[in-house]
């Protein structure tokens, strides 16, 4: 059964939810925690009836550092649609926004909608996403001294990683696509940190630009004999890196975008995927 | 003994450094290959080895790796690819155009150490 959590909804808010999700999901209501684990959630819906918009985006990006680049969708509720502002909810990793003025019998789709379980990887995507996944592991393991422990897949339309820092590798030839990592500013300067042998605070954004882009970089050269030998044929550009959180990468066009999360300790990281065979 | 170690990536410069300082080694660093040609040119005979990455801006690694071996001046200096691109055709280009070995990114200080020891001696 699916589970979801309601955060800071007031009695008539967690009533109506309830109602509408009880029959094919467990609910918890809780107040919003900076601490609450959430990889556990299919759904988190966050009330608020606060005109704070600072505080809303906070909490949305707290919310989303603590589902570690899983596929939880956070949906943003109000009492009313009037409520919303054109704040850049999306942005901060606000999945939906809903006001609970709006018809139940579309607010209750929307919701179920969320609740249905993404589709598995096929088996032709496995083939190369295989190689990532183990490259992945490798080069956080010899380089950084640091086991990566690989969480799952799911896929994504949207260009938006929620994250602080990309490393971007573009890969042409008869096969084209993208491949990113993306990790949150105190991952990166631990992992830069263990390369390069020193303290944590000896790490600067200099360092962990250069190094968040030669780790995406070896990741993806790694991978690349396993891929030729699946007919995966194609040439590596020079990693780029993108930093600043809610940035947006280019994906070639039609391409899936397969996101595999990652693990390090109680830390996550992320890697967007996207290949296409001319 | 003199070492350029040319790669774009500050931080794959800082930890080769790293790993060949206990062999007694000086480096000089270069960020692409046409920076390792002008240390050479500067350097002359002085450098005994060059620990060279492939995919680099400006010129790469294996464009070095072709004039470098192509001048006679510094034509017997071995040189070392360092790189992550693990398809074995680069590594043929590579051992066909001179280069002494062949070390896959990622790689642990001990596995380069281990292949510069084996192409030094």
């Amino acid at each position: 059964m699916a589970k979801v959590l309601l955060n800071d909804c007031n009695p008539d808010a967690s009533l109506t939810l309830t109602n509408m999700l009880k029959d094919n999901a467990e609910i918890i209501v809780e107040p919003f925690s900076e601490q609450r684990e959430l990889t556990d959630f299919n759904l988190v819906l966050l009330y608020s009836d606060s005109t704070d918009d600072q505080q809303i985006l906070r909490k949305i990006k707290n919310l989303h550092f603590r589902t570690k680049f899983r596929n939880i969708p956070i949906i943003l509720l109000k009492d009313k649609s009037e409520l919303f502002s054109d704040q850049p909810y999306f942005n901060f990793g606000v999945s939906e926004f809903m006001a609970l003025d709006e018809p139940q019998p579309i607010f209750n789709q929307i919701l179920q909608g969320y609740l249905n379980p993404g589709r598995q990887p096929l088996e032709r995507e496995l083939i190369y996403l295989t190689p990532f996944i183990e490259s992945t592991k490798t080069v956080l393991s010899k380089m950084a001294s640091m086991e990566a422990e690989f969480r799952g897949v799911y896929f994504q339309n949207s260009l938006r990683i929620l994250g602080d820092v990309s490393g971007v590798i573009g890969l042409s030839g008869t096969t084209e696509g993208t491949v990113i990592i993306t990790f949150l500013w105190n991952l990166a300067r631990q992992v830069i940190a263990n390369i390069m042998e020193v303290k944590e605070n000896e790490i600067n954004a200099e360092m962990i630009h250069d190094g968040v882009g030669e780790i995406i970089n070896m990741i993806s050269g790694s991978a690349k004999k396993s891929l030729l030998e699946a007919s995966y044929d194609f040439q590596l550009s020079i990693p780029t890196i993108i930093v600043g959180w809610g940035h947006e990468v280019g994906h070639p066009d039609n391409a899936t975008i397969a996101v595999l999360t990652f693990d390090v300790g109680d830390q996550a990281f992320v890697l967007h995927i996207s290949l296409t065979q001319k | 003994m003199n070492v350029i170690i040319a790669d774009d990536s500050k931080v794959v410069r800082s930890i080769v450094e790293k790993a060949i300082k206990p062999l007694g080694y000086n480096s000089f660093q270069a960020s692409h290959g046409g920076e390792a040609l002008e240390i050479l040119e500067k350097m002359g005979g002085e450098i005994g080895l060059i620990l060279m990455d492939w995919n680099m801006p400006v010129m790469d690694g294996f464009d070095a790796l072709v004039k470098i071996k192509q001048d006679s001046r510094f034509s017997s200096i071995p040189i070392i690819m360092l790189t992550s691109e693990s398809d074995n055709n680069k590594v043929k280009m590579a051992s066909d155009a001179g280069a002494a070995a062949y070390v896959k990114k990622p790689f642990t200080q001990d596995e380069l150490v281990e292949n510069i020891k084996q192409v030094i001696n």
